[in-house]
């Protein structure tokens, strides 16, 4: 049988200490890295400050102001208008209805977002779905056909996917 | 001490030398990690995009970024320590084309940047360690 002296015992036992040593390095390098690389979702809170936004541009005082519920929107809330479209991360759509009567119904660009909320709702692990928010509000509408002022229910849907990053500088494009 | 001995001798202190290079090396890379800067660069993003986003016109938001200062005085910022006193014109930066906020408390690696939907005119003015932001409409 062959034998190894107490010399070279000790060698392989110095090179198995070594990758034993590397080994547990990696795993404290990875394990911490994996910490503070761990991202900050703030997707829901922006897609509800948006929707907050929206809700008080168009409804001022209790009163709608059904002029801005158009492509002016974007002019009179401040927002910027390419996030909205094409390679954007942001979507609204607003609808006013008096009862059963749809009276407004005007949405951004991206409208595959709302169904992307309702999945990212049902699934426990939805990373890259956008993340929606609601606002219902009760305001005053004046009616011009008739003459009159009614109570008028705003619905305003919001959402986000935005997801931030580094060197986006760099990066020309919208969104 | 015969040959043997001086392999012994050798080989224990070339041991000992490798396994304290490797202490030292852990011991600096978790400290350099424990500053936190990766995620309070996200955190601080973050945190004033959304202000932004919420702002309106006339408004001025002054942010208290104490802890970020801290963090960046640790690092080098272009070869140069950065004081309390200018720490945050380094730190944050606007790009107002794409509506871009980035902080940066490394001096390294561009920061993290978030996105604001905002189309309003932001600027930004530091005193010392607080972070003032003022929103006026463009068409002011």
């Amino acid at each position: 049988m062959h034998r190894i002296n107490k010399a070279a015992a000790e060698k392989l036992l110095s090179i198995w200490w070594f990758f034993v040593i590397a080994l547990i390095g990696v795993g404290i390098v990875a394990g911490v890295l994996i910490f503070y690389s761990a991202d900050i979702d703030a997707r829901a809170i922006e897609a509800d400050i948006l929707s907050n936004r929206i809700l008080f541009c168009i409804a001022n005082h209790g009163f709608l102001n059904e002029q801005i519920i158009s492509s002016y929107i974007y002019n009179s809330c401040g927002l910027k208008k390419s996030f909205f479209e094409n390679n954007g991360f942001l979507y609204f759509r607003i609808e006013v209805k008096d009862g059963n009567n749809v009276l407004f119904d005007f949405s951004s660009d991206l409208k595959n977002f709302e169904n992307d909320c309702k999945i990212s709702k049902g699934m426990e692990e939805a990373k890259y779905y956008p993340r929606c928010a609601e606002k219902v509000e009760k305001v005053n509408y004046f009616d011009g056909s008739i003459g009159a002022i009614k109570q008028v229910e705003i619905r305003v849907l919001a959402g986000s996917n935005q997801f931030g990053g580094r060197n986006l500088n760099a990066d020309k494009t919208a969104g | 001490m015969n040959k043997r001995g001086d392999t012994i001798v050798l080989e224990t202190v070339i041991f000992i030398a490798l396994n304290l290079v490797f202490g030292a090396v852990m011991t600096v890379f978790i400290l350099n990690s424990s500053y936190g800067a990766l995620i309070y660069e996200q955190n601080y993003a973050k945190e004033i995009a959304l202000l932004l986003d919420e702002a309106k016109p006339g408004m001025t938001i002054t942010l208290d970024m104490q802890e970020a200062v801290l963090i960046a005085q640790k690092y080098e910022f272009a070869g140069q320590k950065v004081s309390s006193s200018d720490a945050l014109s380094k730190i944050v930066s606007l790009n107002k084309d794409l509506n871009l906020v980035t902080v940066s408390l490394s001096g390294r690696g561009g920061g993290y940047s978030y996105r604001y939907y905002s189309n309003y005119d932001v600027t930004l003015d530091s005193r010392g360690i607080v972070l003032q932001i003022k929103v006026e409409d463009k068409n002011a």
